[in-house]
């Protein structure tokens, strides 16, 4: 029910606030679309964890603009408990998954761990964990997603699950299902000096003719044995357990800063998949096709809004060009075609 | 109204299911998303201006004589047009309706040469990885449940 959802929404400012007696609250301003979101953090090893993947779109000087003043969205991002109790208090069954939303309130209750609160008449946002060694770290590669995704809903933009590359004059989505190549493809792009890379995984779409694909996490996810193929990485910081068999996360930000591409124009859709063979080849796909590859694992992934997200996604597809690459073991080659999308 | 896919007959009527459901046909392929199970589903051919026809109330055998125009087949093609509706409630996404009636203008074209409605393709990645990991939509009404 809203009241409980309100009640929850009061409760997580009063903790933030708590929290934030605790030490030193730091700040930061970040700007997307021409919209400034302010991120308050009461723990330090949160922020250590959230903001390098955000660290491009932060503003380091204070302009003018009277919607800096006035922030689009406040984001409070705190950790660990008040009083011994977590702000979401007994709701919910420990161990499992909610959702709620109703009335311009989204809650996410995961798994007792996290709370994740969207209040949008009051343009709020807030985080909580219980630990931030606990915390997944997929977390680290795309921070505050959920509430990132809330606030593009209010501002007409589609959070979409693919990864992006391009340059200046244009660029593409990679999509597909989980294992289809399309994070692999936008990373064999790196080695590429001509193009700049905008998303491993979810990115920002701004409709329109033509779409804009708008970079939101500077991060790149990838094995320890995939790194010695892509020399464009040396010298950016990671974060991982050292695993050959975990993906680390790249932070493109910190150490290939001109190899993040903040925006480009959308010129084709490209859906990936691995083939045995040597070659790349490009042969034209139907919308409908990339809708399918597209639209079901990013609104499950995203779970709420999935209505509008759909029409968003529908519009999207019929607004590009729509490719199937097979992708083959020479990866120089994948840049390539994807240069030849955008000059086509 | 609820009626088992087993009791479905050729003169059954239907009615689109809007709740939970989004549909969008691009260059005559549907595609439909089940928002609550993340199953995804594809209608080619035929079948995406049946099932259209099913939505609007078209009984299979209204739906096999519009196709088939004074033909000798209608009987054999209402029963494929009988399947899809079948799989189509069967996956929710498509509901019986018993005292519906056809409306809206008629979309389907007598066909020429043999008639086969394509089936139902479904896809159940995102399904499997949400049963890994399920999230509960909270009800509105009753409220969330408590650990107390």
């Amino acid at each position: 029910m809203s009241l409980e959802a309100r009640d929850l929404c009061a409760r997580a400012g009063g903790a933030f606030e708590h929290a934030a007696l605790r030490g030193r609250v730091s700040e930061a301003r970040i700007l997307l679309l021409g919209h400034a979101i302010l991120l308050r953090f009461a723990s330090a090893p949160l922020a250590a964890r959230l903001m390098p993947a955000l660290s491009h779109l932060v503003m380091s000087a204070r302009p003018a603009a009277t919607s800096f003043e006035q922030p689009d969205l406040t984001i409070d991002v705190w950790d660990g408990f008040v009083a011994g109790a977590a702000p979401h208090a007994e709701l919910g069954v420990a161990g499992e998954r909610y959702h709620f939303e109703d009335d311009g309130l989204e809650v996410f209750l995961d798994a007792g761990a996290r709370l994740t609160v969207l209040d949008r008449a009051a343009r709020r946002g807030y985080l909580w964990v219980d630990s931030v060694t606990r915390m997944p770290p997929h977390e680290s590669a795309a921070p505050l997603r959920r509430l990132f995704h809330g606030w593009s809903r209010w501002r007409g933009l589609q959070l979409v699950h693919a990864a992006a590359v391009g340059r200046a004059r244009g660029g593409v989505l990679f999509v597909g299902r989980g294992g289809s190549g399309k994070s692999s493809s936008a990373l064999a792009c790196l080695n590429d000096p001509e193009l700049g890379h905008a998303s491993d995984d979810y990115c920002l779409v701004e409709p329109g003719k033509p779409p804009r694909v708008h970079c939101l996490f500077s991060t790149a996810k990838l094995r320890p044995d995939s790194v010695a193929a892509l020399g464009a990485l040396a010298g950016t910081r990671w974060e991982g357990s050292g695993d050959a068999t975990q993906k680390a996360i790249y932070f493109l930000n910190e150490g290939q800063r001109s190899r993040v591409i903040p925006r480009f124009v959308l010129s084709a859709i490209v859906m990936p998949r691995v083939t045995g063979g040597p070659e790349v080849t490009l042969t034209r796909a139907s919308a409908a096709e990339a809708l399918r590859a597209l639209a079901p694992s990013t609104i499950v992934e995203l779970r709420s809004g999935g209505r509008e997200a759909f029409a968003n996604l529908s519009a999207l597809v019929r607004e590009v060009p729509v490719y199937r690459m097979d992708v083959g073991s020479d990866r120089q080659a994948i840049a390539r075609a994807v240069r030849g999308l955008i000059d086509a | 109204m609820h009626e088992s896919v087993s009791a479905l007959s050729p003169e059954s009527r239907f009615a689109a299911v809007t709740d939970g459901v989004v549909c969008d046909v691009i260059e005559g392929e549907a595609i439909l998303i089940r928002l609550d199970t993340g199953a995804y589903y594809s209608l080619t051919g035929l079948a995406t201006p049946v099932f259209k026809a099913l939505q609007d109330g078209w009984s299979a055998a209204e739906i096999a004589a519009a196709l088939c125009a004074g033909r000798a087949e209608a009987s054999s093609v209402a029963g494929g047009v009988q399947a899809l509706a079948a799989q189509l409630v069967d996956e929710k996404l498509l509901q019986a309706a018993p005292r519906a009636s056809a409306a809206g203008e008629a979309t389907l074209s007598p066909v020429e040469g043999d008639i086969a409605i394509p089936k139902l393709e479904k896809f159940s990645d995102m399904t499997d990885l949400l049963l890994l990991d399920p999230i509960h939509e909270v009800d509105k009404t009753k409220g969330w449940p408590t650990s107390a």
